[in-house]
């Protein structure tokens, strides 16, 4: 294989390469939960072959250690998420079939998109790896909430630094997709020209532009206080095995939940939103039909969106946020499912008088409407606080989670992987296999998922390494994790068939015709393999209904991410500084006329950026990107100092919650302004390589981040150097 | 700060208050960044 080919651009192998490696990782994530579930149904029986498998540290003398079954369970819901589904959803559909449904030779920015695969690789990789380091992998649940994480083995901190990359990735992607569907729509492909499936792709790529950032935020204030010793997270008077620990106290973990709600809960329509696009395109094809009513269908899912960041809270009831803040977010939480109810009725009715073919895809889709039906009925109980509170720490909440994503979400997915098979191989997987793999795994998730629902109803808390047996309420359902444990073997098997038809079916001979489904969809019509190397259009140049190039989009689209990540940095802002006990003035603390002339040199360094872009004689602009350049560099150069001599005062990020913001928020700034000197640079040094219109386009890229950097700046000054 | 769930019941108080302050930061910022995206949105709709 040649090197080309690994690190190819091509949309059709980057989603190759997506969609292998995710449902590698899916299998990973599966073979965890068959330890997990194990565990629940054996508990204290020992077994020679788990220790051989994992271990005498995680399995002394055969029997799961508890710390052993917490990194199960953390790394089963971090790779099934954010390493598994999400990449297959978006990153391999999204990727392989986004270009061929608009017609555009590739996506936006090739070179972005291989990156993007890259950086999730090397996440996973890292994620992965840390289960061979002392203590283990992370093991304070897929959510890390601290305390607990804060004091978790290292495997926590390669958890937070592979999910930096996933960020990364997921931004890259995003950016890749939205600017894709924008601006590379063959000419006269409206907006609601476009497939259902499309415009669910790019609703999921806003969630995932505007919702990771904060995460992102979080992870940084995370890693802080593990290895700055910060406590973001961690109150006054915490208590570690009858020890209070040595920190300056006075942060939230609720902060936490805060910031990782504001993602987890876009997330969920990540998870869902792909799946309801795929869904539609196979019940539209097979029931030889257009969808009902898609125009509705496609504002539901905006409003969706939209409202998919209103509604974070409800994960947090427990927590007691007061009933103004809990009433908001229940409001919020039954408006959301009406789209929802919107999107799975049109679906529904789209197979009215229909002529419906029950392919293997579509039994999948089928499927997927009562499965995902049942796991968005029994999530309206835990919108409600009354309601969440007795439930929430239960197995009731694991049950209506998986109901969304396992047979919800993954039985699209795997109608997407039969419809789409033959458009990728030119070879139709076998339908009596199929049969066997979608009846098998149907009646497989039901036998895991609904005793679930039956314990939670009970009361049997989630999260337990013995099951249950150590609570009488519990005890008395214990046998219940038998019978789960039983279909996670079935499903394993099932999915056994799976894997044995798709390996088959690539190493048989082309047997497929082109468009085995009688498809009329704009995908089907693209000879196979469609291998050409069209110019990606409107590259610099304005696209006529948008109004913006490729590049001023997506770096807009950037833009709004950094929007957000910074939001959020001010958010933990205003949380820790209203909820505080005491904050000190930063006019009085902090050193002001360092402060101002960093002002002055900002304000030089973009202003000089901006009259770079103005001018047109390169000699001219040179000379100003060469003054911004410097003035940055004199920004970094007074921040060190200002820096050095805190330190020095022993005024450190650990002294207290508000050194540890004003370090976090100013050096968070500056590798910002360190990103603007390094995109000077290379635009210096690229200019002469490059047409005038891209060097004039990169300048006006770098004029709207100077524009940012410098707001931030100001409300950093307002908020911690002036109050 | 001392975080406990049953004194953050209460319906004021410095930890409640600091959770709004947050909550209503983000909510602010997102509502911003959306309506940005909403306008651009409403001008490509206008152009076709």
């Amino acid at each position: 294989m040649r090197a080309s080919s690994v690190f190819s651009r091509d949309h059709k192998v980057v989603g190759l390469q997506y969609g292998i490696t995710s449902l590698l990782f899916l299998l990973i994530g599966f073979a965890l939960v068959l330890l997990i579930r194990w565990q629940l149904a054996h508990v204290g029986v020992a077994a020679p072959w788990l220790m051989h498998l994992v271990g005498q540290t995680n399995a002394p003398g055969g029997i799961m250690a508890p710390e052993f079954y917490n990194q199960l369970g953390a790394m089963h819901g971090t790779i099934m998420v954010f390493l598994a589904v999400v990449p297959l959803a978006v990153g391999a559909f999204g990727n392989y079939l986004i270009p061929l449904m608009l017609g555009a030779p590739d996506m936006a920015f090739p070179r972005l998109n291989m990156l993007s695969y890259w950086i999730y690789l090397v996440a996973g990789l890292v994620m992965l790896t840390s289960f061979v380091l002392p203590g283990g992998a992370a093991n304070s649940g897929w959510t890390s909430y601290p305390p607990l994480s804060i004091i978790a083995t290292t495997g926590q901190t390669w958890w937070l630094c592979g999910m930096f990359l996933l960020i990364v990735s997921s931004l890259f992607s995003s950016i890749n997709i939205i600017t894709t569907i924008l601006q590379l729509r063959a000419p006269g492909m409206r907006m609601m020209d476009l497939p259902f499936f499309v415009w669910a792709q790019l609703v999921t790529s806003f969630l995932l532009l505007l919702a990771f950032p904060p995460l992102q935020g979080a992870a940084i204030l995370q890693l802080m206080d593990r290895l700055a010793h910060t406590s973001f997270f961690l109150p006054t008077g915490l208590m570690v095995s009858d020890k209070m620990l040595n920190i300056s106290g006075g942060g939230s973990p609720i902060l936490w939940q805060h910031l990782f709600w504001f993602l987890g809960h876009p997330e969920v329509y990540v998870l869902i939103l792909p799946a309801f696009g795929i869904v539609a395109h196979v019940i539209s094809n097979e029931t030889r039909k257009p969808l009902w009513g898609q125009r509705l269908m496609v504002y539901a899912t905006l409003f969706m969106g939209f409202m998919s960041f209103l509604v974070w809270a409800h994960h947090m009831f427990l927590t007691g946020m007061g009933p103004t803040m809990s009433g908001f977010f229940q409001v919020t939480t039954m408006i959301i499912s009406i789209p929802s109810v919107i999107i799975v009725t049109g679906l529904l009715l789209s197979l009215y008088g229909g002529s419906i073919r029950f392919t293997v895809p579509m039994m999948f889709a089928l499927a997927f409407l009562p499965m995902f039906g049942l796991g968005g009925l029994t999530g309206l109980p835990l919108g409600l606080a009354a309601t969440d509170i007795p439930l929430h720490d239960t197995y009731y909440v694991v049950g209506h989670f998986h109901y969304v994503v396992a047979p919800g979400t993954l039985f699209a997915l795997f109608a997407g992987i039969y419809y789409w098979f033959p458009r990728i191989t030119g070879k139709k997987l076998n339908d009596t296999l199929g049969v066997v793999h979608f009846w098998g795994s149907l009646i497989g998730m039901n036998g895991i998922f609904l005793p679930m629902l039956i314990q939670g109803l009970a009361g049997v808390n989630r999260r337990l390494y013995d099951g249950g047996l150590s609570y009488q309420h519990a005890a008395s359902l214990a046998h219940l994790n038998r019978g789960q444990f039983y279909s996670a073997i079935f499903l394993g098997v099932v999915q056994l068939v799976f894997i044995g038809n798709f390996i088959r079916t690539l190493m048989k001979r082309r047997d497929a015709d082109d468009n085995p489904w009688s498809a009329t969809t704009l995908e089907w019509s693209v000879p196979r393999p469609a291998n050409h190397h069209a110019p990606i259009p409107f590259t610099t140049s304005a696209r006529h209904d948008t109004g913006v190039s490729n590049v001023t989009l997506g770096f807009w689209l950037f833009l709004a991410s950094e929007v957000m990540l910074f939001g959020a940095m001010f958010s933990a802002y205003a949380l820790l500084r209203v909820s505080a006990d005491s904050w000190p003035h930063g006019r009085f603390v902090l050193n002001g006329s360092m402060a101002l002339a960093n002002t002055l040199l900002l304000l030089v360094a973009a202003v000089t950026a901006w009259l770079a872009r103005q001018l047109g004689p390169k000699v001219e602009r040179s000379g100003y990107l060469w003054v911004s350049i410097v003035a940055s560099l004199g920004f970094i150069a007074v921040k060190v100092f200002e820096f050095r001599a805190e330190v020095v005062a022993g005024m450190l990020p650990r002294t207290s919650t508000f050194f540890a913001t004003y370090f976090t928020l100013t050096g968070l700034h500056a590798v910002h302004v360190i990103g603007a000197i390094a995109a000077a640079v290379w635009i210096l040094a690229t200019t002469k390589r490059v047409t005038e219109a891209i060097t004039v386009g990169r300048l006006k890229c770098l004029v709207l981040y100077w524009g940012l950097v410098e707001i931030v700046w100001l409300a950093i000054l307002g908020a911690v150097y002036l109050t | 700060m001392i975080a406990c769930a049953v004194c953050m019941q209460a319906q004021s108080g410095a930890a409640v208050n600091g959770l709004h302050a947050a909550v209503l930061t983000l909510v602010v910022v997102t509502v911003v960044v959306l309506a940005g995206f909403g306008r651009f949105v409403i001008r490509v709709a206008r152009r076709q």
